[in-house]
């Protein structure tokens, strides 16, 4: 499956109708879209899901334009081009909706979606949901679609955790094995069958007519475990699909708390600190502005100064006549009488010539300069200055970061956040438990199975009837094919797994920041995720607590390796590529991105990819587009084909 | 004349006291009012700017304050610039002359304040080492003191 083309109408932020184009050209299977947070970066990758798989009926009246609601009646429609084994399909689900007259409620529905699909123009006729499901399942299964259509901060899901039933089962359909677990499941629906319509006929011609009927209630016994068991599966998918909501929003509500906590430090700790700086600044530049009249007249004394070099000051005015009165009187002004010494000091002060006005000025400004070092004076006011700006510049980052942060958090609460952690624990214990309950149930199942199984054979063994020899025959064919089917497939299931553990080591080798620690990635049975470091220490990736980018390079490796394995041709969509990668994780994955299959659409925001980045790949990008809020109206977004875009 | 100093009665003074107690009291920009007064002289002397209006409002006497940096170079920077940038025929119309040009620079002062919203001292400084040298000269010229 390559996407051509999506068309979208009232949908989520694009309001009218809008399109863009998504087809890649040879050697260029990278498109990327570029928008803001909050601008439909997402809203676009829901679109693939919406058309291809649909949502619950409660989440339909979300997938509507708000504006156009509020207008009139209308139609909410998302239409999927894309090529598929060399046919060109085209898919177009869409909701009819009615005005909305409550602009703080969602709109109302006409009906249900409704789903049409054309192949090379010729309208498919699919009459129910399921022939609709089936049909879909058969291009790009859902379960599987979670490989191709991901988002990058997500994926960390297969890591921090071991792997859920439904992730399982998503492996196995990519890996192919699916299809022969489900041709295992229907022998061995079809052997319970033949052996139930075998106990039948025993009971009709068996000779021990007590021992039938002990078969006959052993056989109900058998169902009653089995309905037993489909129970507490039920329990078990609901209870994993709850621990899988939970984790998705704990992940999302978890990098908030990180959020949160960076809120505190720059508001309790950075702000703080910037502004004790900024305030011994002023104080220093206060002091500092005492001298500051004088600095800015320096280049005028400098002038008046000349180019005498004053090493030592004339006496002034007021030594001359102090100097004159002491010598006069023959005693200092304390009283104590003068000796020759201190006479031999004071006498050139006032045998020195009466100073001309240029003199006086001169010797003046040549003063001032001395006790003003205006140089040094003028390099402290410059530091002073720059330490200003440059503080002033933090305080203001901090504040924007602070407010970023702000409207990123929301109004989330960590008492949200604790009793999300209670609910995904409760299903957590929950899964334990029916788990338990369920390999309980299995136990018995198997002995009642295996008692049945001897009983009924002892029973068909005394009996003659040619009718019950047949239908022992064909439990036992079935039987046997079973068996070599599940043979067959653990095999397989082996080989192909050590297959995935290879491609992905190389990817993860060629992902990681410290490829010498790491060997590489190994696949247990269960579809665990291991790391396998240098001499070779295997142990669970999700017992080793990754950072966020270890864990996003973890699984990265994982769905690429699942994809280049994977049969079916299928475009990667990625949303938030980069997530919460260090700078050498950023750098390894976006060269790998162009790699990871024939179509890779990149949803990123400007932060994650700039310009630098974007180079390295340019020779891989078939086209660019932006989606960015209309001018006029800033809830509407328009799709924009990037400038320079091939 | 034999001495630059002059008479410790002599008053600073400004038309503008309310300019002074933003920048000293409010802003606390400047720790004193002459602090304020030593760079509005400055700066009206190298813009030889005059204000029109008649200075009441009293800062500080000469030989009133006992600060350090008062005694050693801001008076006598008074001083020596009363000598060198003021016109008048006696003491004291060179002394109205410089409490003129301290108020005709306070005011080029103010009226770059309100417009930034700061008082862009860095650019000050750069005018000053730029526009002082020919200044000077015409200065000495008028005043018969040869550099």
């Amino acid at each position: 499956m390559i996407i051509l083309k999506i068309e979208l109408q009232n949908f989520r932020p694009f309001y009218g109708k809008q399109t863009i184009d998504l087809t890649p050209i040879e050697g260029r299977p990278v498109i990327l879209v570029e928008a803001l947070n909050d601008v439909g970066k997402t809203s676009l990758f829901r679109a693939i899901q919406f058309c291809l798989y649909g949502v619950k009926k409660t989440e339909l009246p979300r997938h509507i334009n708000r504006l156009a609601a509020l207008e009139d009646n209308g139609e909410t429609y998302v239409k999927l081009i894309f090529n598929h084994d060399e046919y060109q399909y085209e898919i177009i689900r869409s909701i009819k909706f009615k005005k909305n007259n409550k602009p703080q409620e969602l709109p109302e529905l006409i009906n249900n979606d409704e789903f049409t699909i054309t192949k090379d123009g010729a309208p498919q006729k699919l009459e129910s949901i399921e022939e609709r499901n089936e049909y879909i399942e058969a291009i790009l299964p859902e379960n599987a679609s979670r490989f191709f259509l991901f988002d990058g901060e997500k994926i960390q899901i297969y890591t921090q955790h071991p792997p859920e039933d439904r992730i399982k089962e998503a492996v196995e359909m990519v890996l192919g094995i699916r299809e022969l677990l489900n041709a295992g499941d229907d022998l061995e629906k079809l052997e319970a069958e033949l052996r139930r319509e075998l106990t039948a006929l025993l009971r009709q011609e068996a000779t021990d007519q007590r021992k039938a009927e002990e078969l006959g209630k052993l056989e109900t016994e058998i169902r009653e475990i089995e309905h037993q068991i489909r129970g507490l599966e039920e329990q078990i998918a609901g209870a994993q699909e709850m621990v899988e909501q939970t984790t998705a929003e704990l992940s999302k509500k978890g990098s908030i708390r990180e959020k949160v906590q960076q809120r505190l430090e720059l508001e309790n700790r950075e702000l703080p600190s910037i502004k004790t700086k900024i305030d011994a600044n002023i104080q220093n530049l206060r002091d500092f502005n005492r001298n500051l009249g004088l600095l800015f007249i320096s280049p005028f004394l400098e002038v008046l100064g000349g180019e005498t070099k004053v090493t030592k000051a004339a006496p002034r005015e007021w030594e001359r006549v102090a100097a004159d009165e002491i010598l006069a009187k023959g005693q200092c002004i304390c009283g104590k009488p003068i000796d020759v010494e201190v006479r031999r000091k004071l006498e050139p002060l006032i045998t020195r010539p009466v100073l001309t006005t240029q003199e006086l000025v001169q010797q003046r400004a040549t003063e001032l300069i001395i006790a003003i070092e205006p140089r040094s004076l003028h390099t402290a006011f410059i530091d002073l200055i720059e330490d200003r700006t440059s503080l002033e510049s933090r305080k203001r980052g901090f504040v924007l970061r602070i407010n970023e942060l702000g409207k990123e958090i929301g109004d989330v609460k960590d008492s949200d956040i604790k009793s999300m952690e209670q609910i995904r624990d409760r299903a957590k214990e929950d899964i334990h438990r029916k788990t338990g309950q369920k390999d309980e149930k299995n136990r018995m199942l198997d002995e009642k199975k295996h008692r049945f199984s001897l009983d009924q054979k002892e029973l068909a063994g005394k009996t003659v009837s040619q009718d019950v020899k047949q239908k022992e025959a064909m439990v036992k064919t079935c039987h046997e094919v079973f068996e070599a089917l599940k043979e067959a497939r653990e095999q397989l299931v082996k080989s192909r797994q050590r297959e995935v553990e290879k491609l992905a080591s190389g990817v993860f080798k060629r992902l990681t920041n410290n490829p010498d620690l790491y060997e590489g990635i190994v696949i247990n049975d269960e579809y665990e995720l291991m790391i396998k470091t240098v001499g070779s220490i295997v142990r669970p990736v999700w017992t080793q607590d990754p950072s966020a980018g270890a864990s996003q390079v973890i699984a990265t490796s994982f769905i690429a390796a699942l994809n280049k394995f994977a049969a079916r041709e299928a475009p990667v969509v990625i949303d938030t590529p980069i997530g919460r990668l260090d700078p050498i994780h950023k750098e390894n994955i976006i060269n790998f991105y162009p790699d990871i299959g024939p179509q890779v659409v990149i949803l990123y925001q400007p932060h994650e990819l700039t310009k630098y980045d974007i180079d390295k790949i340019n020779k891989s990008v078939a086209s660019t587009w932006i989606l960015e809020r209309d001018s006029s109206n800033p809830d509407i977004t328009r799709i924009k084909k990037a400038r320079g875009s091939s | 004349m034999t001495t630059l100093e002059l008479d410790g009665n002599l008053m600073l003074k400004t038309a503008h006291p309310e300019i002074y107690k933003k920048w000293v009291d409010e802003d606390k920009s400047f720790t004193r009012q002459y602090e304020v007064f030593m760079l509005a002289l400055g700066y009206g002397i190298l813009k030889n700017q005059r204000s029109r209006k008649k200075p009441n409002s009293d800062i500080v006497r000469l030989g009133q304050s006992q600060d350090d940096n008062w005694v050693k170079c801001i008076r006598p920077a008074i001083e020596l610039l009363s000598v060198v940038a003021c016109e008048g025929q006696d003491v004291t119309a060179r002394w109205n002359d410089l409490l003129a040009l301290a108020d005709g620079g306070l005011e080029l002062l103010w009226t770059n304040f309100q417009a930034q919203g700061v008082l862009d001292l860095p650019r000050f400084l750069a005018e000053a080492k730029k526009e002082w040298p020919d200044r000077a000269k015409e200065l000495l010229k008028k005043n018969h003191i040869p550099a």
